[in-house]
């Protein structure tokens, strides 16, 4: 493990929010490591704190404890975002509807993130020759360059999005449910896009998604989400065939899929709920094998190669 | 007990006339929950809303019937299709937060909703109003009946909305992409009450979907549509296990589920015609890997093939 290069250090990262009295954790004493080349994918329900990581990241929430690194150095000191290499973090957003200005050209928008850099790499990154390679590169054609995004289908948009992704050449991009807005044709076309130019670049990615069948396609490592705490971590294939949480093996099952003709039966939540308490595990309130032991709660521990799970059985 | 035959729906926009629909013929009979599948702008949405003449003003059914129990929809005038919305014919939307009153409890929604249908006192519709929550699952109805629809999450608006439909109760529910906007635990909960209610009350589902998981999992019959043409239909496990028509297997392979994940997904190339300016033949002719010259040139009809099993394609099958 020590070979490889950590991109991302996340240590007892935590992310409050205070409404009234009431603090509402979205996320929790997270700690994680992304390894260079890794497409680590996040997964969980609405809520459940996996919006909240990508912000964290790229500096558009800050942490209200714990530490995160970035190859090495703090990505935040205090309550202010240090970018050390501008453009080095890049996202793509869900809704290409409306992660694109509607009144530049495509042109103006791919080339925009390009103001944060040095004027040097501006124009070395910015110069004709790198656009039009990277516009062909994801699937664009050159006359599209002075066009607006309403033009342009959901799966071009996303297309440009990733193309702006690009052009500051990132080591590390996030990946904000990039598909889940696409029809299936199209989401296919771009699962593959993403795919190639992470092989070609060796980027390493951060997969947000809530679709478990795109996540097993296309990440290396999962790590499941619930309510702010990571109850389950792993290599996809391991994580997949031998899920350790409850709510894992729920989420696994709850997935309507054509390829499952033997109706295996849904593993369902807990019939009545329980109200949790301050110490018990957090899915102790659904959580269908829960017993008195679940009052305090569970800590991630380790269960075979890099599978952790946060769970007492 | 629903007829839809050849069904033609046209949109006037500033840029032109949207052929939105063409030739639409499906059916649905008594107890049979039958799903619709297609991507965005296939005219999924637009058939379900022409059945119970919901269209925007600027569509023009141009040709075709839609008859309910031997009565044509169509002709219908504003006050006798209002006997049939709601009543016979009920529907399902995607997004439960817009379909709810916002400041009305939703227990006062659901009794309303019940005595606008049925002759009952105030008292035996705050009965009837408990009893439907428990229909949909809901565990402590006297309570959530108390409750404005901001306070409930997702997953419980939408059974309130299907309790709202279900008021009647309609002889056919249309369900618009009843759980896209849910977590996929919830959207299991909601799909199995669905099949509950329609294996014990027997109403009839019409499923409007893009997702071929959740019709594997619901649907009798699925019909697939493209660029507002139903291309193949037939029973669910036939058209999703031995698909014929080359978009139904492309979709299909294009889907990442169970896929081997160091290759590439089989993405259908290209994107959906401008249904402004149709192509002569099939609409799926420029995406298809088998296209022949006669592709090009005319468009397939809907045929029927084997047991129940309808294809649009002029390529030849099997049996």
């Amino acid at each position: 493990m020590d070979d490889m290069t950590m991109i991302i250090e996340m240590d007892q990262v935590q992310k409050y929010y205070q409404k009234g009295k009431v603090t509402i954790k979205a996320l929790n004493d997270t700690t994680l490591s992304i390894l260079e080349g890794d497409v680590l994918g996040l997964v969980g329900e609405s809520g459940s704190g996996k919006s909240t990581f990508g912000k964290l990241l790229i500096g558009l929430e800050h942490p209200t404890g714990g530490e995160i690194l970035y190859e090495g150095n703090p990505l935040w000191k205090k309550s202010k975002y240090v970018r050390r290499k501008p453009g080095e973090l890049q996202t793509v957003f869900q809704d290409p509807q409306s992660s694109l200005d509607p009144r530049m050209t495509i042109k103006e928008i791919i080339l925009e993130p390009l103001y944060a850099l040095s004027k040097n790499e501006r124009k070395q990154k910015g110069s004709y020759d790198h656009l039009i390679k990277l516009i062909k590169r994801v699937g664009l054609k050159e006359e599209y360059l002075d066009r607006y995004p309403h033009e342009f289908s959901g799966g071009q948009r996303q297309r440009i999005a990733i193309a702006r992704a690009l052009i500051t050449e990132p080591s590390f991009i996030i990946l904000d449910e990039p598909t889940s807005a696409l029809d299936v044709s199209v989401q296919a076309q771009v699962l593959n896009l993403l795919k190639e130019i992470k092989e070609e670049r060796g980027l390493t990615y951060l997969f947000i998604s809530h679709n478990m069948s795109v996540i097993k396609y296309m990440c290396s490592k999962v790590a499941v989400l619930y309510k702010g705490n990571i109850v389950e971590m792993g290599e996809t294939e391991e994580l997949f065939n031998n899920p350790q949480h409850p709510y894992t093996e729920i989420l696994l099952s709850s997935l309507p899929s054509l390829i499952e003709e033997n109706e295996q039966k849904m593993k369902g939540f807990a019939e009545t709920a329980q109200s949790k308490t301050e110490n018990s595990c957090i899915f102790y309130e659904k959580c269908p094998k829960r017993t008195e032991k679940c009052l305090v709660g569970p800590e991630l521990e380790l269960r075979g190669k890099d599978h952790m799970v946060a769970c007492h059985y | 007990m629903l007829e839809i035959k050849n069904l033609h729906v046209n949109f006037q926009t500033f840029r032109g006339t949207i052929e939105a629909l063409k030739n639409i013929n499906l059916t649905v009979d008594e107890k049979e929950v039958v799903g619709i599948v297609g991507e965005s702008g296939s005219g999924k949405s637009i058939t379900a809303l022409s059945i119970l003449n919901l269209l925007e003003k600027n569509a023009d059914i141009i040709d075709g019937e839609i008859s309910y129990r031997g009565e044509n929809l169509l002709t219908l005038s504003k006050k006798e299709i209002q006997t049939i919305r709601g009543k016979k014919i009920a529907m399902v939307f995607q997004e439960p937060m817009t379909a709810l009153h916002p400041t009305m409890k939703v227990g006062e929604q659901l009794s309303e909703v019940i005595r606008r249908h049925r002759v009952v006192s105030k008292k035996e519709a705050k009965q009837l109003m408990i009893n439907a929550l428990k229909d949909v699952h809901i565990h402590n109805p006297e309570y959530v009946a108390k409750q404005y629809p901001f306070e409930l999450s997702g997953g419980m608006r939408q059974r309130i909305v299907i309790a709202l439909a279900m008021a009647a109760p309609p002889d056919l529910l249309i369900a618009d992409e009843p759980t896209t906007a849910l977590d996929v635990t919830i959207q299991h909960e909601i799909l199995q009450l669905m099949k509950e209610l329609n294996e014990k009350k027997g109403t009839s589902i019409l499923f409007i979907t893009h997702d071929l998981g959740v019709v594997s999992e619901v649907c009798d019959r699925t019909i697939v549509m493209y660029a507002g043409e139903v291309i193949e239909s037939g029973v669910t496990k036939e058209v999703l296990y031995a698909p014929q028509h080359p978009y139904t297997k492309a979709l299909i392979e294009a889907l990442p589920d169970g896929k081997d994940a160091n290759e590439p997904l089989k993405a259908i190339h290209g994107e959906v015609p401008n249904l402004m300016e149709r192509p002569a033949g099939c609409a799926f002719a420029s995406r298809c890997q088998h296209v022949m010259e006669v592709c090009k040139m005319k468009q397939p009809h809907l045929t029927h093939w084997q047991n129940q099993h309808d294809v649009a394609c002029w390529l030849e099958r099997d049996g």
